[in-house]
């Protein structure tokens, strides 16, 4: 289990390696990128920071308690801060197991928890030259006490 | 009291800081946030937000001591 917060390009062909394992019979991953429209707007660029103290603790609980809640053998993440283009890659979660059912289900449940739990924050640059942090306090999904008992209730954030 | 105030993100921002250390004789975290939220134009209820004192999450009624540091932390929007 290695949770890790990174302001360098992340290389999923070395986190993958790392996973291997004979025991594995399955590997899931799942990669968050940069996309280039949010709510119609056209995106430049996005800038991530992190509570540093804090980020790694949060992570590291997150792959702890998908490992008590799932039949799985390994399973890692990172998050990128700082500023990140267009089609770069933001988030990478990859996880090991006996069957292919507890990689798919583990890596989303460490996806939707890391959105919604990780102390880190997305603050969008726009083509129009306007940036904005994202603020998904108006929705639900963002209330800490919903993710506890659904993290997964909402998917478009 | 001294208490260490770290700022994130829009906080940050608004703040025009990351951190600052203010004295007071006793305050509560509520307390605290309603005259940083006065002062700085945050836009956020405190219920709003996650408390992390010295960097842990904790409960939003827990009680700050001498040489705590105390974060409020925004919606997480990260991946």
């Amino acid at each position: 289990m290695k949770f890790e917060i990174t302001d360098h390009s992340i290389a999923p062909s070395a986190l993958r390696e790392e996973l291997l394992s004979l025991k594995s019979g399955g590997y899931c991953s799942y990669e968050g990128w940069v996309r280039n429209t949010n709510e119609g707007k056209l995106v430049k660029k996005l800038q991530y920071t992190a509570y540093p103290e804090l980020a790694p603790a949060i992570g590291q609980k997150v792959l702890i308690e998908a490992k008590e809640k799932f039949n799985i053998i390994g399973a890692s993440a990172v998050h990128r801060i700082g500023l990140l283009s267009v089609g770069e890659l933001a988030v990478w979660v990859g996880v090991t197991a006996h069957h292919r059912g507890d990689t798919f289900l583990a890596s989303r449940f460490i996806i939707d928890n890391i959105k919604y739990r990780l102390p880190v924050w997305k603050k969008e640059y726009y083509a129009d030259g306007s940036s904005s942090w994202i603020d998904n306090s108006g929705c639900d999904c963002a209330d800490p006490n919903n993710l506890v008992v659904d993290p997964a209730a909402c998917s478009h954030h | 009291m001294r208490i260490k105030i770290l700022y994130f993100a829009q906080l940050a921002d608004l703040a025009g800081k990351a951190e600052e250390v203010r004295e007071f004789s006793s305050i509560t975290a509520k307390e605290l946030y309603k005259q940083l939220a006065q002062e700085y134009q945050f836009p956020h209820k405190f219920f709003q937000l996650q408390v992390a004192i010295n960097h842990e999450l904790c409960a939003h009624k827990k009680e700050l001591h001498d040489g705590d540091s105390i974060a409020f932390l925004p919606p997480m929007t990260g991946g």
